[in-house]
This record gives structure tokens, sequence and C-alpha cells, in this order.
């Protein structure tokens, strides 16, 4: 029994791959590796088509309606796509998961007031807050990542709480009681750890729900600013074009595609790993 | 034996359901000394869990409270501290080993770390890397082979016996006084229950702990224990040394409950059975509990309860509750 970890010696070489070249690697060094300027508009060279459909080497996926480079937008807007997802997924999962390990452990008026307002923000529609949010502040940047902590902490929230609520009942939670351990400690050694994993899976299934909605607000212009080149901006800036020049919208998609189904095998390979019963021996 | 260390005092504990306060253990006296090892023997309902859990004040909440009596460990009485002295007393004091040891590990941490993490609880500020050594030193004392490896090991890499061993180890990590074992070699198979038994032995012959053990095996009873109380719906029905309920049990129960034990040199076609089932938890209770299901019920064992009275074995500290103990059995 070695203490080295044995997710190293199984590592998801695929979904880590292709998250390192259509996401972190841009998101890193779009400014080095970006064959042109996002924001530059080569007007004469409006509506490339990609290569090998008819493009050139110049504009490996094609040019929008204004002529700028589809691949080089594509690299700088991975920076957001992380930023926001990561950013967004961590604050929204910490408040979730406090909120819901202190509504499962402790029951009663607290469990009741904390699970209403997760009611609230699901029955609330998220697209309008934002757009009461941004009537008073703009648009910005941190009004698109406090729009996705509110729309994802209630899922982290009732998963926390429904497992909390199994587990506080388990007879090791029983045992480390009688043997003296006070609540935190429950928590924090007992409780969290054997949700962890679950919190883990739910995180990275929610950077889908993270870009969509990304995608969505700044459609709506009430998410991240034009002119920068956010994924989902950059979607919704071909969706008139779809017939004509699909590059425009295809490639923008195609990132996101990858990027949460890779997200997703990363997840399940790590549900695994955190499992000490799957974990191999 | 030695002056008690934990004395229960009139205990009663009542559950709060809708249908009104149901005491689930009823006027329960007992005491226990260093040394020495107390059975509570009952089948399931009888309130020997729930006594268990009073001592330790884990009662399932919010419905169970203790309604009233005393538990003095030592001279403090533990009925009314406050969450933190309790807390406190958990493990240090007083020590448990729960039924199941395939549930009572943590399954995330190794047997190692929850090991650690008792001697932490008992010894805050100490640096997990100091203990490394007394672990290894505990699971050699509760006769886990090759413990040096086996501390890296998780729980579900263990067979029951070994884990209920690591459990014993959690037990005594903060050298309790009392350990209270309830029902900790039913789900072991029989050739580890001998070994399990002799192990809470030994470390009472080393320690001079006080053991109170929760079993519903008289087989048992009989050879780990000094005394016995035997419980039926709530309340002790006859309670004294081992070798003097089993020489004269005075309680229509007891008698069943011993005739229940199949024995190795006597050919029998059925099983020996207690017909009826135990008493349903109600408020209202009037009588004996066991009448209905006692062979021995006359008029007065429905209306009244009985008192305790000297056992039919004259011992000392042999007693028992029933309206028949003049009975020709």
């Amino acid at each position: 029994m070695t203490k080295t970890p044995k997710f190293l010696g199984r590592l998801p070489i695929l979904p880590i791959a292709v998250l390192m070249i259509v996401l972190v690697i841009p998101a890193l060094f779009a400014d080095f590796i970006a064959p042109h300027d996002p924001f530059k508009a080569y007007l004469r060279n409006r509506l490339q088509p990609p290569l090998f459909f008819g493009g050139t080497t110049e504009f490996i996926l094609g040019t929008d309606r204004l002529g700028r480079d589809i691949l080089s937008r594509i690299m700088h807007g991975a920076r957001y796509a992380l930023v926001i997802s990561l950013v967004g997924i961590i604050l929204g999962a910490i408040v979730g998961t406090v909120l819901g390990l202190i509504a499962g452990y402790m029951r009663g008026v607290v469990d009741a007031l904390i699970m209403r307002v997760v009611d609230i923000t699901f029955a609330l529609p998220s697209i309008l807050l934002a757009l009461a949010l941004a009537a008073v502040s703009g648009p910005s940047f941190q009004l698109v990542i406090l729009v996705v902590i509110f729309v994802i902490w209630g899922f982290f929230a009732r998963q926390v709480r429904a497992e909390t609520l199994i587990l506080r009942e388990r007879d090791f939670v029983a045992r480390a009681r009688v043997a003296g351990a006070s609540d935190i400690r429950i928590l924090r050694k007992y409780i969290l750890p054997n949700i962890i994993n679950t919190i883990v899976v739910l995180a990275t299934l929610q950077i889908g729900v993270v870009i969509v909605l990304e995608a969505t607000l700044s459609f709506l212009g009430i998410g991240i600013p034009r002119p920068i080149p956010a994924w989902g901006l950059l979607v919704a800036d071909g969706r008139q074009l779809i017939v004509s020049s699909w590059w425009i919208s295809f490639f923008p998609g195609t990132a996101i595609l990858l990027t949460v189904l890779s997200v997703n095998m990363l997840g399940d390979s790590l549900r695994d790993w955190l499992d000490p019963k799957l974990r191999q021996v | 034996m030695s002056a008690s260390v934990l004395q229960v005092k009139n205990l009663r504990t009542v559950l709060d359901l809708s249908s009104g306060s149901v005491p689930v253990v009823d006027d329960v006296s007992f005491d226990v000394g260093a040394g020495e090892t107390l059975g509570i023997v009952g089948e399931s309902g009888s309130g020997k869990s729930m006594t268990a859990l009073s001592i330790m004040q884990v009662l399932p909440q919010p419905i169970g409270r203790i309604e009233s009596g005393e538990i003095l460990l030592e001279q403090t009485d533990l009925v009314g501290l406050s969450d933190e002295e309790i807390a406190k007393v958990r493990g240090r004091e007083i020590g448990m080993i729960l039924q199941d040891p395939h549930t009572s590990l943590n399954p995330v941490f190794t047997v190692g770390n929850q090991v650690i993490e008792a001697l932490q609880i008992n010894n805050p500020g100490t640096s997990r890397k100091s203990l490394f050594g007394r672990v290894v030193d505990l699971l050699k004392k509760v006769n886990v082979a090759d413990a040096e490896r086996r501390v890296h090991a998780y729980p579900h890499q263990m067979s029951g016996g070994m884990k209920q061993r690591v459990v014993g180890a959690i037990a005594i990590a903060g050298a309790p006084k009392v350990i209270i074992a309830d029902e900790p070699t039913t789900a072991l198979d029989v050739t580890i229950q001998l070994q399990y038994l002799e192990l809470l032995r030994d470390i009472q012959e080393e320690t001079g702990t006080a053991i109170i053990f929760i079993t519903h095996d008289l087989g048992i009873v009989a050879n780990l224990c000094h005394k016995l109380v035997v419980m039926y719906g709530g309340k002790i029905v006859e309670s004294g040394t081992v070798a003097e309920v089993f020489r004269a049990p005075s309680h229509p129960y007891t008698e069943a409950l011993l005739k229940s034990v199949p024995s190795v040199d006597q050919k029998v076609d059925r099983l020996y059975a207690i017909e009826g089932q135990p008493p349903a938890l109600s408020a209202d209770r009037k009588g004996c509990s066991f009448a209905p299901r006692c062979p021995y019920a006359r008029d007065i064992c429905t209306r009244e309860v009985p008192q305790q009275e000297a056992g039919l074995s004259g011992g000392d500290t042999h007693l028992a509750s029933c309206w028949n103990m003049g009975r020709d059995t």
C-alpha cells in the first residue's frame, strides 16, 4: 500500500488532452498563439469559409461578418469561459455546500428556512434578475459571476442537504459522536468527505449549464459586454447567417461541446478516484 | 467488588411521540464497578439500547429525553450536563462499541487515520505525526495482526472481525473508565465472537475498565459477565450476580430466556420460543408488561405493577419483580 495517488496511474488522457487544447492552453496563451488580433476586422476578408471549404490557411476556421478571425476569437474567448466557469462554480459550490450542510445537519427551522430560499431562487427567473441587475449596474463580468452563483448554489444546497440527512443517521457518525466528536468535527471529517465526490461530479455537470447561461446573458446583451469574444457571444453572432456561413456559430459551438463533454468525462474519473471503494488496490 | 464507577439510579427515558410520552426506559437502576462486567439482557425493544443511549446522551432527537433519574459517573451526575461537558465525557470517560462493525467506520479514511482522530479528540492540540506510534500500539493491543501495514488499510479492505477490533481500539483510545458494548458480536461469526469476547476480557484485566455488555445471548453473559440485569418492556425484571440468576431464575421471563438457549447435549425437535410479541410502546400500560406472554399470569398481574423483591436464590443482590415468585416451577 503506497501513498502514490492511483489517479495518476489511470489518468483519463483523452478528456485532459481535449481540455488542454480547447480550453486551458488558449486561455493562458491566447496572446501568443492566436494567429490574428481577435478584434481586428479584415473587411476585405469578410465571411471567409474555413480551410478545406474553400478558405485559406490564413483564416483556418474562417472569418465572421466583419472579417474577424474565428480561431483567434475562440482562443481569446476560452479565457472568459474558463474564468467564469471556475470562479462561478467554485463560489456557488461553496455557498451551496455550506448552506446544505447546515440545513441537513441542523434540520428544523434553519433547514426549512434555507430550503425555502432555494425554492425561491429556482422559482425566480434568473434572466429577469440579471436584467434587473444589469439595468442598475450595467452589464459586467462581475454581474455574470453573480448570476451564475445565484443560479447554481441551490443545486448544491439541495444535493448536499439530501446526502447529509442520510449520512447523519449512519452508524459511523453515531460512533463519532459517542467518541466525543463535536458537531463541527463530524461535519468536517465524517459528512463532508463522504459527499465531496457528489459535489465534484455536480460541479462538472454545472459547467455546461454555466457556459450556456453565460451565452444566454451575452446574447441578450446583459452578460459579457461586446466586443469581448465570449463563446456564447460568438455563437450568437452567427445566428442569422447559420445557413450561408455556418462556421461562425459552428466552431465556437464545437468548442463549448468539447469542453462540456471532456469536463463531464473528467468528472466521472474524478468521482471514481475519490471513492476509496472504486480505487484500484 | 470495588466502589461503583457508574451508577444509574431510577432512570426514566421517554420518547415524545404524537401519541404521547412513551417510557422506553422505566425506573432502571444498576451500578458497575471498576474491573467489573455488567450484562444487560433482553430481546429487541426491551429498552437495553435506549439505556445505553441515555447514558451517552445521544438519544434520537428531538423526540428522546431523560425524564428523571441520575447517571452518576463516579460522583458527577451526567444528567443535566451541558452539551460541551457531556462531549468531554464521551470517549474520554465512557467509550462505546456499536453493533455493526461494517457501518461504524468512516468509509473514506484509513483505519489508522480514524484511530488518530479518536486520539486527537482526547488530546487536543497534538500533531497527527506524534500520535502515529500510539495508533500502531493500540491496534496491536486489540490484536490486529500486521498492525504496521494495516494502519493504511481502508475499512472495506478488512473483515468484520478486524473492523470491530478497530472500533474497539477507537473506544479504548481515550482510556475510558467505562466501555459500553452494544451487541458488539452480533454481526460477527461464531469463532470470531469468542476471540472478541476474550479480547474484551484481556483489555479489562489490563486497564481495569468497567464494561457494560448489552446482548440477548445468555451464553455470552454466563461467560463474560459478573452480574446482569434482565430488561423487559423498558423495566428491569430481574437482577443479580450471574451465579444467582442462573441458579434460580426468579422471573418467568428470565426462566423462558434460559429455556430458549439450545443445549448441545439434549436432542430436541423444536427449539423453545416465548409465545407472543414484546409489548408495543404505549403511554398507558397497566400491570406487569410480561403478563400477556406469561404462563403463570394471574388476575393481579394485569392490574398492578409488581414490586422488586428478593430473588429465589436467596443471594444478597438478587432481585426480581414478579407476583408469582413463590410459584412451583
